[in-house]
């Protein structure tokens, strides 16, 4: 069956997903600016400094935005149609965004519902442990 | 400050190939034929042609594309050579930004003196196969954090902005279909249009395929084959020619950056938007009040609300109520892509925005002429880092 294409870590984005490897949301901060910033960054985009850390987060977030697709955008996604794709904005800092899959029924998603992130580990025969983590999120119920 | 040049440099032409899909014909007899087309418009011939500026890149999204030489990329080099004036080309502009980027490149060559008549041009093919997909098994730099996602078509992008939209403000799908239909009726008047003669209704936008929840496939301009020309030139020589001079008053870029993380989002393109018409009406010395007719990029149907409201035309939240009730129709008080857009020609982009914006104030609209136009307003891409915007005015 074709997977879904998977992420390739870079020199910049590896602590990410070696954070996500241990079910960890890490992203990465500069402390000058205590200022998160996601995609990581070679230099942080407000100071420049490229002394930058990463730092967990709480996992919460709201609904920014979304779409659900009917099409698969690539064919590993042909069994995991209708797709809903969210732009999540994490609770730690205004206008922090991260764009992951809804994991659930996407029946009446509102922008502002509260959702939560998970981890799913999926086979990844280029990665020294056969597997790379990709947080999804799931919507929190009152 | 108001540019140095301003008004000292016009598009004296403007030329299109025939614009078709999957076409038999070769790239380069395309861009040839719209090359031929601009000169004839300004009533010249090759032997004028000094200088020829394009962005020859293709979009990257899913496989290669623009790699064969005459078929689906038209280098500037290989068009000096195909219309037989390599011999007499004295400057060459390539940019891997839009082709917008070029007329920009032409104007400060023309202006420094180092050519005399440029050619300024877009070539554009449809790819075999599907034109977005994404065919690899790992996504690296920007797209790691998306592809894996499915999250790696523009539409996809467009659709969580305009859903995010909806939600600011209260409208629904609905409030945005009066747009496309009216702006179907300006492809009508339009002969380079692809869809002029394709009436399209209401019940049409409703019932039309969904490509990403809210966009549809009527939201989207369609790839298509063909190429576009602009002749540019000073002001002066452009007197002596065939059409009016359309004058060049003056241009701006966007250094927007968005917040990551997605790669559209409504209020930084909103923002972007405000921050290209700062720098466009500095140098430009001209405000919104003073715009008579505008083309904004409809590459996406949305994609005119970030410049309508950011630019100022209308308060926050008021764009689509602007277009959902007619004022941006041809005898309203700010028409919109008065030619249908993007929407009505394919992708050709960029082109489609600055030919009508020429058109508008050169006197060949035809049909689609607004009355007694001054300022005539073009914009491209969604307001965002890389954004370009131009106002041209009526020669006097």
């Amino acid at each position: 069956m074709t997977e879904r294409p998977l992420p390739l870590p870079d020199d910049v984005t590896a602590p990410y997903w070696q954070a996500t490897a241990r079910h960890s949301l890490q992203i990465q901060w500069c402390a000058a600016c205590v200022l998160f910033i996601h995609e990581p960054q070679a230099r942080c985009p407000r100071c420049a400094s490229s002394d930058l850390a990463f730092a967990p987060v709480s996992g919460h977030g709201t609904v920014y935005s979304f779409t659900t697709l009917t099409d698969a955008p690539a064919a590993g996604f042909a069994q995991r149609l209708p797709l809903t794709i969210v732009i999540v904005e994490l609770v730690e800092q205004a206008r922090l965004f991260l764009t992951m899959n809804l994991v659930g029924p996407a029946e009446k998603l509102t922008i502002g519902d509260a959702v939560m992130v998970t981890f799913e580990d999926v086979s990844d025969d280029t990665t020294q442990s056969g597997t790379i983590t990709l947080p999804q999120c799931r919507r929190v119920t009152a | 400050m108001t540019w140095e040049f301003s008004e000292r440099i016009a598009i004296a032409g403007v030329g299109y190939s025939s614009i078709e899909r999957r076409t038999a014909r070769a790239l380069d007899d395309l861009t040839a034929a719209a090359v031929d087309a601009a000169l004839a418009d300004a009533g010249v011939g090759r032997e004028v042609i000094d200088g020829i500026a394009t962005s020859p890149s293709m979009p990257r999204y899913g496989g290669a594309k623009g790699v064969i030489e005459g078929i689906d990329v038209v280098t500037p080099h290989a068009l000096a050579r195909t219309l037989g004036v390599s011999q007499q080309t004295v400057w060459i502009g390539a940019t891997e930004a839009m082709v917008t980027q070029s007329v920009m490149d032409a104007a400060m060559a023309l202006a420094s003196g180092v050519c005399t008549h440029v050619i300024v041009y877009r070539a554009v093919h449809v790819p075999v196969g599907k034109y977005i997909d994404f065919a690899h098994t790992h996504a690296g730099g920007r797209e790691q954090f998306l592809a894996p996602y499915g999250f790696t078509s523009p539409p996809a992008w467009i659709a969580t902005v305009v859903r995010r939209y909806l939600h600011l403000y209260g409208y629904q799908v609905d409030d945005l279909l009066p747009h496309l239909v009216a702006n179907r009726e300006n492809a009508h008047r339009n002969p380079d249009a692809y869809w002029a003669n394709k009436p399209l209704t209401l019940q049409d936008c409703r019932d039309a395929r969904m490509i990403s929840d809210p966009v549809s496939i009527l939201d989207c301009d369609l790839p298509v084959d063909g190429a576009v020309a602009l002749l540019l030139t000073t002001t002066e020589r452009a007197r002596d020619m065939r059409q009016k001079p359309a004058l060049l008053r003056g241009f701006a870029s966007s250094m927007f950056e968005p917040a990551g993380g997605a790669p559209m989002n409504w209020e930084d393109m909103r923002d972007g938007a405000a921050h290209t018409a700062e720098r466009l009406w500095r140098h430009s010395g001209v405000t919104a009040a003073d715009i008579d007719v505008a083309q904004l990029y409809d590459g996406f149907s949305f994609l005119i609300y970030p410049w309508l409201e950011g630019m100022g035309f209308t308060e926050a939240g008021d764009g689509v109520a602007f277009t959902r009730d007619g004022k941006s129709r041809l005898d309203g008080p700010l028409p919109i892509n008065t030619g249908g857009g993007s929407l009505a020609e394919g992708r050709l982009h960029g082109m489609t925005q600055l030919a009508e914006a020429v058109r508008q104030v050169n006197g060949t609209a035809g049909e689609r002429a607004v009355d007694r136009v001054t300022h005539s307003l073009a914009t491209i891409s969604n307001g965002l880092a890389k954004s370009t915007a131009f106002v041209f005015s009526a020669d006097r």
